[in-house]
């Protein structure tokens, strides 16, 4: 998350990173008094309050990330009416796959997550789909070769 | 030092968790959960290493190990059990020539039911354990499975990679070409620039149709 890069965020995804830096804040907070009362025991060693100083910065460094990318995000807007056919992020598509169906949206990679559905627009197949319309075929090639119908475009609350 | 004595113990269990990917292709020997998470381990510490990027290797490191833990009772369950396997057990391994599809609302419900019986699984390893140990393992299990930090993120990406290392080690053991759905479920996964480079290595070391004896 230290990359100096716009997010494009969900609102459920901009709530989810919220919630992890309230749980980070509160993390930092429970190690800082564990450490303090660790300090003023008679019989603590040098390592145990280290280890624990160390915790606390690592913790730091994670709520600064976090803090980064809530300084540079943006909300995913919907696009206009008559781009509405068009994949861009956010959007939720079918397509059809290998002679079946799948459903999955495009996200910023933050939010990725292929077991809900949520697939990043930066991955192979991501950067294939963003800008292709309802009809349109998209062939991914690696190793393999992988062909996606768009069958349906939508945008909905992911 | 009972406890993490039956912890290590339980940790040695996960030898006899087998990959369930490899069982239902029919592998001879299929790897283990903790083979997987061994060899992920070192990936993530090499890696993570090389990547340049801003990596807490110690994090990464302990995240590789543990992120499997919950499949010592949940079991290692994949996308095709849940979509159902034919009864017939001879049709199981060309189901993998194909990722399994299915509805957004339907992936929800099973990545739920999954993460329930994982959170259980691990609940159950851990509870004898020191807290702040206990803390620790699961506090790196639920980043992972959130994966919003750069180490789960990276992680997420490195174990589909690790396990298409695997398949494509299967293909050349068996002179056989690999199922495709690995290479597919990880073009729909990694976007990780480096570890796009990678995937595009694993291409030239086990170039497809190199097992001309199928």
């Amino acid at each position: 998350m230290v990359e100096e890069i716009k997010h494009y965020l969900s609102k459920n995804g901009l709530k989810e990173i919220e919630e992890l830096l309230d749980s980070l804040n509160v993390e930092r907070l429970v190690k800082i008094k564990e450490c303090s009362s660790l300090v003023s025991h008679p019989n603590v060693i040098e390592s145990e309050s280290f280890l624990f100083r160390q915790e606390i910065a690592q913790i730091e460094k994670k709520i600064r990330e976090i803090e980064q990318v809530l300084e540079n995000y943006e909300l995913i807007k919907m696009p206009s009416k008559e781009n509405r056919d068009i994949v861009f992020i956010g959007a939720t598509i079918v397509v059809e796959v290998d002679g079946e169906l799948d459903e999955f949206s495009l996200v910023d990679k933050l939010e990725t997550n292929p077991s809900l559905g949520r697939i990043s627009s930066e991955c192979l197949v991501g950067r294939m789909l963003l800008g292709k319309k309802i009809g349109d075929i998209v062939k991914v090639q690696s190793a393999v070769e992988t062909i996606y119908k768009i069958i349906k475009v939508e945008y909905r609350e992911i | 030092m009972k406890s993490l004595i039956n912890f290590f113990v339980k940790v040695g269990n996960l030898r006899k968790v087998l990959r369930r990917g490899w069982v239902l292709i029919g592998a001879k020997e299929p790897a283990s959960v903790l083979d997987h998470s061994f060899r992920l381990a070192i990936m993530a510490w090499v890696l993570g290493q090389q990547s340049g990027k801003e990596i807490d290797i110690n994090r990464l490191i302990k995240m590789a190990l543990v992120h499997d833990l919950c499949e010592l009772y949940a079991g290692d369950v994949t996308p095709y059990d849940l979509a159902g396997l034919p009864e017939d057990e001879t049709k199981w391994p060309e189901l993998f020539d194909k990722w399994p599809r299915s509805s957004q609302k339907q992936k929800q419900e099973n990545n739920t039911w999954k993460c329930e019986q994982e959170d259980k699984s691990l609940q159950s390893i851990l509870k004898d354990l020191p807290v702040g140990l206990k803390q620790e393992v699961y506090g790196f299990w639920k980043e992972y499975e959130k994966g919003i930090t750069p180490e789960a993120r990276f992680l997420k990406q490195l174990n589909r990679l690790e396990t298409l290392l695997q398949a494509l080690e299967y293909g050349r053991e068996n002179k056989k070409t690999p199922y495709k759905s690995w290479w597919i479920g990880t073009k729909e996964l990694v976007d990780d620039p480096f570890l796009i480079k990678l995937m595009e290595g694993f291409e030239k070391e086990f170039p497809l149709g190199e097992n001309k004896q199928e």
